[in-house]
């Protein structure tokens, strides 16, 4: 196995212990690894916008330009420097300069600059948006809530086979959970005693909901957990040098020696 | 050739190319009209060409009893969904690569049934970017109907004001502010980790400006911790405010709105324990959250405190509703907002949705009985009309 | 009694955390089997509409997560590529997160190394591009001006023989989004599916789950995978039981630890709320 492996399998190891070390009490082993996780995480993100966007998308093609330019006006510049790649466009400048105008908020002067920004920002982001939200998350389940409450059996007449009745009673189920639901969040009625009832039917709809979302979610955790647990388990072996059980004994001295000594100090 | 054998081939009537309506111009439509001798046996073979002679391209194969006129998938008030014609779209792109402005491209088919070749004559057609998809014209008209009712009601609010019933979380923010002025213990209003521009922190600084007035008329003590420093400006500003318009300008600090920290999980660990320390009587957790959400919320309620929690992050809820007394689901949030702020931009905008939710309802309603009725009585038409008006395409 | 449900109820949570560290390495050393896992339609979705894909179609596939999603998404998107590598598809991989090229990479690479693909002829890999739905709308009419190059070797897009005949989304046979947030499935159906029309599948986080759901019956997506669960049907339905499965052993001891540790509570509150006081 390589060194970089190797490596990798120790680091993740002792974070992933510092991490869970906060399920025993507030550290400094946690506090290192969560300011890693943030400062590694910004630097992460931000070499990728550099060598992913900002050199390909914009520094790339309109540097291949001016030099293309320069090199047809003076024939000399392309003795030192060769353009890599097309010839380039200075189309990405004018993005590239309503993303920065952004920045000028750090200076209160000039931060009305940024106002244009923002509107081109809002402005295209609500384009796209609205009518993708008109589409999808209402005209596309107006669609899907409306089915018929029953299917004609091959003989014509009503079919009342399990399967089909079962269809039924879910599509009836849907239809009467959405309309509650909605019915639930109306605001410009005062409610009387019908609709007080209703409302309380569509909040027993939206407690189902939340119930599966509760499921759903322990379940995810313990997933997570479980991953975890089990590269834990992976890097065990002679191969990654035994990381997992030093990493826990030293942990576990280092908490003993910790807490040992701040109950001693505390009165 | 006897006329018997000219009869068993299959002729090409009608057959013509134009642009794919309503694309951007990456296709080409054939049609010609369909035969009684379409069978699963026969075969039509579509060739494609930048020139008049040679360089043909197969670019679709299929047996004669398919690909018609219905099978395009467009709604019936752009396109007319014939039994008796067929119609194949040919997306050029796939084959000649960029497709130049202006050129013409030209097809040919060649049906084969049994032994039998029959080779149309060649059509040509130039495909161009249209403007306008005139198969969403429903979209068009669905978002323009909600921008003109919301117009309708924003105005109506700034004339007249919209009327919003009273959310029953309310009553239950006097309750909690009555506990703890009586147990003399402080209350923590917690406005969520979003920012200003989130709808749910706006809501919540309206009810933060209800709380502060009343803990000031109660002269009890309010603490509001935050994660956003612009949010704890707007914050400082509707205290005070609140303070003041209580007749309690003496009773007000400045260190009641105070900052903690930028990052999700140092803010929670930090207000949790101050809420363990303290002890506060009520929390309020309204705004928007992430997972720092049960956190709060769990340490608030073993300290015993009554707490009201209201967020739009739906994830979030299941959490809130395990340890909090009174919860305000999604909307809820905005319309205890609203009815407290009277602002007109919120007033119309939770009316406007209430349209849009009657608007569902009624659509739904209605959509399923007629769905139901054309299921007894086959009204296909019905069905079509209704999956064509709510299809996105 | 009533000081032993006091303490019952006030139980240091660190002893429940235990339980649950105890109930989750458990099967992890010994492996349960535990029965039950049936094959929901959802899950059948995806696997269905690969199945129907002729040889050498060329599917997409977009893992939109990161590290932290890993135990639930990458089971089953190892599972969905291995299938379609089977199937001999043409597969093409690609990521909407900033965070999400080392492992998206990985399992295309590993996958493809196990059926012995060849790069830029069975599989490619576009990378990573920031933008989100303006990188879904930007496919959706022209790729190259998206991705020009590829990730792994930085050659233009056209000079792979896999790419032929692809030029907008709708050149795919099948799209599958692997999406643990935004961007993710969500953007994916909005601003690709929907708008130009072609076959969409997904895999999800288990929280993710329910706000999803709603798009299968609409028909928005052909398909669901619902978090390690939905891998481990995966695994079974091709066959290859791998890392999900041995996981729901873990997961469903779990769900037991949760369900009697409901009760429990419940019950005990009952007791001391109406027969001992």
């Amino acid at each position: 196995m390589d060194f970089t492996a190797i490596l990798g399998a120790w680091i993740a190891v002792g974070l992933t212990l510092f991490i869970l070390s906060f399920l025993y009490r507030d550290n400094p082993l946690f506090k290192i690894a969560e300011n890693l996780y943030i400062g590694i995480a910004i630097g992460y993100i931000f070499s990728i916008t550099i060598y992913n966007v900002w050199i390909p998308k914009i520094y790339q093609p309109v540097s291949n330009r001016v030099f293309t330019s320069l090199s047809n006006w003076v024939p000399w510049v392309s003795k030192f420097v060769t353009p890599a790649g097309d010839a380039g466009s200075l189309t990405p400048l004018f993005p590239a300069i309503i993303g920065i105008s952004l920045l000028t908020r750090i200076f209160p002067k000039i931060s009305w600059i940024s106002r244009y920004g923002f509107a081109f920002i809002v402005g295209y982001g609500a384009g796209l948006a609205i009518p993708a939200t008109v589409a999808t998350m209402f005209i596309a389940q107006i669609e899907g809530t409306i089915q018929p409450v029953f299917k004609l059996a091959s003989g014509g007449a009503i079919d009342l086979s399990g399967p089909a009745l079962w269809t039924s009673f879910s599509a009836i189920l849907l239809c009467l959970g959405v309309i509650v639901t909605l019915f639930y969040f109306f605001f410009s009625l005062e409610h009387g005693k019908i609709s007080k009832k209703v409302t309380k039917i569509g909040i027993y709809f939206l407690m189902v909901y939340f119930g599966a979302a509760f499921g759903t979610t322990v379940m995810g955790r313990f997933a997570l957990l479980y991953g975890r647990f089990f590269d834990l388990y992976t890097y065990r072996t002679s191969g990654y040098y035994h990381a997992t059980p030093i990493l826990i004994l030293l942990v576990l001295i280092f908490f003993f020696v910790y807490f040992g000594k701040s109950r001693k100090t505390s009165p | 050739m006897n006329l018997n054998a000219a009869a068993e081939i299959l002729f090409l009537d009608e057959f013509s190319a134009a642009d794919m309506p309503y694309d951007a111009g990456e296709e080409a439509l054939l049609k010609w009209k369909t035969s009684p001798l379409d069978s699963a046996q026969a075969t039509y073979q579509v060739f494609a060409s930048t020139m008049q002679t040679g360089g043909w391209i197969k670019v679709d194969e299929f047996s004669a009893d398919k690909k018609f006129a219905s099978d395009i998938k467009l709604p019936f008030w752009a396109w007319k969904a014939r039994k008796d014609l067929h119609a194949v779209a040919i997306p050029l792109e796939t084959h000649f690569g960029k497709l130049e402005k202006n050129k013409e491209y030209f097809f040919k088919i060649i049906s084969i049934k049994g032994r039998q070749k029959f080779e149309s004559e060649i059509v040509s057609t130039q495909v161009k970017r249209n403007w306008f998809n005139f198969a969403r014209l429903n979209n068009l008209v669905f978002v323009l109907v909600i921008f003109g009712i919301f117009i309708w009601t924003v105005s109506h609010a700034k004339r007249k004001g919209l009327f919003i019933r009273r959310i029953a979380g309310l009553d239950a923010i006097d309750e909690a502010i009555g506990r703890a002025t009586e147990m003399g213990r402080p209350i923590y209003y917690i406005t969520g980790i979003g920012s200003m521009s989130s709808i749910s922190t706006i809501a919540s600084t309206f009810i933060l400006g209800e709380v502060a007035g009343k803990v000031a008329q109660y002269d009890s003590y309010v603490k509001v911790p935050h994660y956003n420093p612009i949010v704890m400006t707007v914050c400082k500003e509707v205290v005070r405010q609140a303070y003041l318009q209580a007749g309690r300008p003496d009773s007000y600090r400045e260190d009641m709105n105070f900052f903690v920290s930028s990052d999700q999980f140092s803010y929670a660990a930090s207000v949790d324990g101050m809420i363990t320390r303290e002890k506060p009587a009520a929390c309020f957790l309204i705004g928007h959250f992430m997972a720092e959400s049960l956190l709060l919320a769990e340490v608030g309620a073993t300290v015993g405190a009554i707490q009201i929690a209201g967020t739009d992050s739906e994830h979030q809820l299941p959490f809130f509703f395990t340890t909090c007394d009174y919860t305000l689901i999604g909307e809820e949030l905005y319309a205890a907002g609203a009815y407290l702020s009277k602002e007109p931009m919120l007033l119309s905008t939770l009316r406007l949705q209430d349209y849009g939710k009657f608007f569902v309802i009624v659509a739904v309603v209605i959509g399923i009985a007629l769905m139901t009725l054309s299921v007894q009585y086959k009204w296909d038409l019905t069905d079509k009309i209704l999956e064509n008006i709510f299809k996105t395409y | 009694m009533k000081n032993f449900f006091d303490k019952l109820l006030k139980l240091d949570r660190r002893i429940l955390f235990l339980l649950v560290v105890f109930v989750i390495v458990f099967p992890i050393f010994k492996p349960l089997k535990l029965p039950g896992i049936k094959i929901t339609d959802a899950v059948k979705g995806v696997y269905n509409t690969i199945e129907s894909l002729p040889e050498n179609s060329v599917i997409l596939v977009s893992f939109d997560f990161d590290p932290a999603s890993k135990p639930e998404l990458y089971p089953m998107a190892v599972a969905v590529l291995r299938h379609a590598f089977k199937k001999n598809l043409k597969v093409i991989g690609m990521t909407l997160w900033a965070t999400g090229p080392g492992i998206a990479d990985e399992i295309i690479t590993m996958t493809a190394r196990e059926y012995k693909k060849e790069y830029g002829k069975d599989y490619l890999y576009f990378g990573y591009q920031v933008g989100g739905y303006a990188v879904i709308t930007g496919m959706g009419t022209d790729i190259y001006k998206i991705f020009s190059k590829d990730a792994k070797k930085g050659s233009p897009l056209e000079t792979f023989p896999v790419m032929q005949g692809i030029k907008s989304l709708k050149n795919f046979a099948y799209v599958i989004d692997f999406g643990a947030g935004d961007p993710g499935i969500d953007t994916w159906i909005a601003y690709g599916a929907d708008k130009f029309g072609f076959k969409l599948g997904a895999g999800c986080t288990a929280v993710n789950e329910a706000p999803t759901r709603p798009y299968l019956q609409t028909k928005q997506l052909t398909g669901l995978i619902p978090a390690m669960k939905g891998a481990s049907e995966y695994e079974i339905l091709i066959k290859a039981p791998d890392k999900a499965s041995a996981g729901m052993d873990a997961i469903g001891l779990g769900h037991f630890l949760i369900l009697f540790l409901v009760i429990l509570a419940n019950v005990v509150l009952i007791v001391q709320k109406y027969l001992l006081t």
